[in-house]
């Protein structure tokens, strides 16, 4: 007589089998069920990732230093080769800048008389929030960074985020003390800009390519390679004139528009913050 | 040794498969600064999972494998639930292989990973496709799945070590 052991022993390798089988089962629909849930944008999912990126923030800050620093100094070397001829181009861009300058403050000084003779309403105070980047979207399913400032810093969803160089995406999701950026490359990035030029205004939508596209209206003669295109301001979300990009190309009566911003080089952002006039700042240490 | 020092290296020696999957996560968030690099980011945590799921498939429970993929999600920014159910796939696949891929030559292990790596692409690229209802150019998935094969022989000069030292936890 074989021992019970023995048979419950044969029994419970199947039934193991089975049970992680099923389990795997389950949890393929867990993961099927997770994503249907978050393409709804349900709270929970948004409330969930920010928590942890909260707590991962400071992790991600760490290991993300060193790539950093490593492509410092190989920007630092490669830039040692070309620092006669960029000497020349800066000294050269200094003049022009200069020339600007007295005119943009004679316009400033002409503009302020004009406002005042009119009324005008004056235009929303914009302070900022610096912050660096500390995560990347690591793949093809979107294009959005991770930055280390939440709202504990003053930084709120919807805000502008913009470089130096130009706009760089919006907040779509802030915690305590992390926030994530949509890039204006993604494909859900939909920015309502006007042709500088023109004044033709246009919704400008990435396509998770490194190009963007001005969709709407424009009437084909009326735009022309190189033109500038910025934001427009409607909605209030952003701020008016925030340079974007430059129209490169024009396929299919569609003008494709190339980014001022290099977004592989990210270190530094600001995020905006309107600070209507009477209005007392939510964050009175302002910037950071 | 001291019994609770040796436990606790035992303990840690189980957790190891779960440890490169973390780091496989965090390396998939690091902005590299690489100019086009970041839409194809190697897919680390693929790695991670393929190799495990070949060579010590009972340390990896798939609840893990869950856990490591929405993890990934939240942190990239993806839609949470893609990369899990990408890695318990993959993970599903690779263990019913197990049998003819393990005791082959390098090689043969190195081809079924570039298979498997393939075909997740071409599924997370149709997830993307659906999930987003847009016709999303495939080549960033493409170029992330060939980048992540390449990676794989110098992802297992890491991993071969770690699996020695590792080890399969004690039946209860």
């Amino acid at each position: 007589m074989r021992p019970i052991g023995g048979r419950i022993g044969r029994l419970a390798v199947p039934l193991r089998v089975l049970a992680q089988r099923f389990a795997l089962l389950l949890l393929v629909g867990a993961s099927i069920a997770l994503m249907i849930t978050a393409k709804g944008e349900h709270w929970a999912v948004e409330r969930v990732r920010t928590a942890v990126m909260d707590v991962v923030a400071p992790v991600l800050d760490v290991i993300a230093r060193p790539a950093q620093a490593l492509n410092n100094a190989t920007e630092q070397v490669s830039q040692l080769a070309f620092v006669y001829r960029e000497n020349e181009r800066l000294r050269e861009e200094n003049d022009r800048l200069r020339a600007w300058q007295s005119t943009a403050r004679r316009l400033e000084t002409e503009n302020a008389a004009f406002r005042a003779l009119l009324r005008a309403r004056p235009e929303p105070g914009v302070t900022y929030v610096s912050g660096r980047v500390i995560g990347d979207s690591g793949g093809p399913w979107v294009r959005t960074l991770a930055l280390n400032a939440g709202e504990s810093d003053g930084v709120r969803k919807g805000s502008a985020v913009v470089t130096g160089d130009g706009l760089v995406g919006r907040v779509v999701e802030s915690g305590d003390r992390s926030s994530r950026i949509l890039l204006l490359t993604d494909l859900n990035s939909r920015v309502p800009v006007v042709v500088e030029s023109s004044r033709y205004r246009a919704i400008l939508e990435g396509d998770n390519t490194d190009t963007l596209k001005l969709s709407f209206v424009i009437p084909a003669d009326e735009i022309r390679v190189g033109d500038r295109i910025v934001t427009s301001g409607s909605g209030g979300l952003f701020p008016a004139g925030l340079p974007i990009g430059d129209v490169t190309a024009i396929k299919d009566g569609t003008a494709l528009v190339t980014p001022l911003v290099r977004f592989d080089r990210l270190e530094y952002v600001r995020v905006l913050r309107f600070d209507f006039p009477g209005m007392e700042a939510d964050n009175p240490r302002g910037g950071r | 040794m001291n019994p609770m020092f040796a436990r606790a290296v035992a303990i840690l020696r189980t957790m190891v498969p779960f440890g490169t999957l973390l780091l496989a996560v965090a390396l998939a968030g690091v902005p590299y600064g690489i100019p086009l690099f970041g839409p194809v980011t190697p897919f680390f945590a693929l790695i991670a999972i393929f190799y495990w799921s070949i060579h010590r498939p009972e340390q990896i429970p798939a609840v893990a494998i869950f856990g490591i993929g929405v993890l990934q999600d939240l942190i990239t920014g993806g839609p949470p639930g893609s990369i899990a159910l990408l890695l318990l796939l993959v993970h599903a696949l690779a263990v019913s292989q197990q049998r003819i891929l393990l005791g082959q030559s390098y090689l043969v292990e190195w081809a079924g990973f570039a298979l498997v790596a393939l075909g997740a692409a071409v599924v997370g690229w149709l997830l993307a496709c659906v999930y987003n209802t847009a016709l999303i150019l495939p080549w960033h998935f493409l170029v992330q799945a060939l980048l992540t094969v390449a990676l794989y022989p110098a992802a297992t000069t890491i991993l071969t070590p770690a699996a020695r030292w590792s080890r399969a936890p004690e039946p209860a």
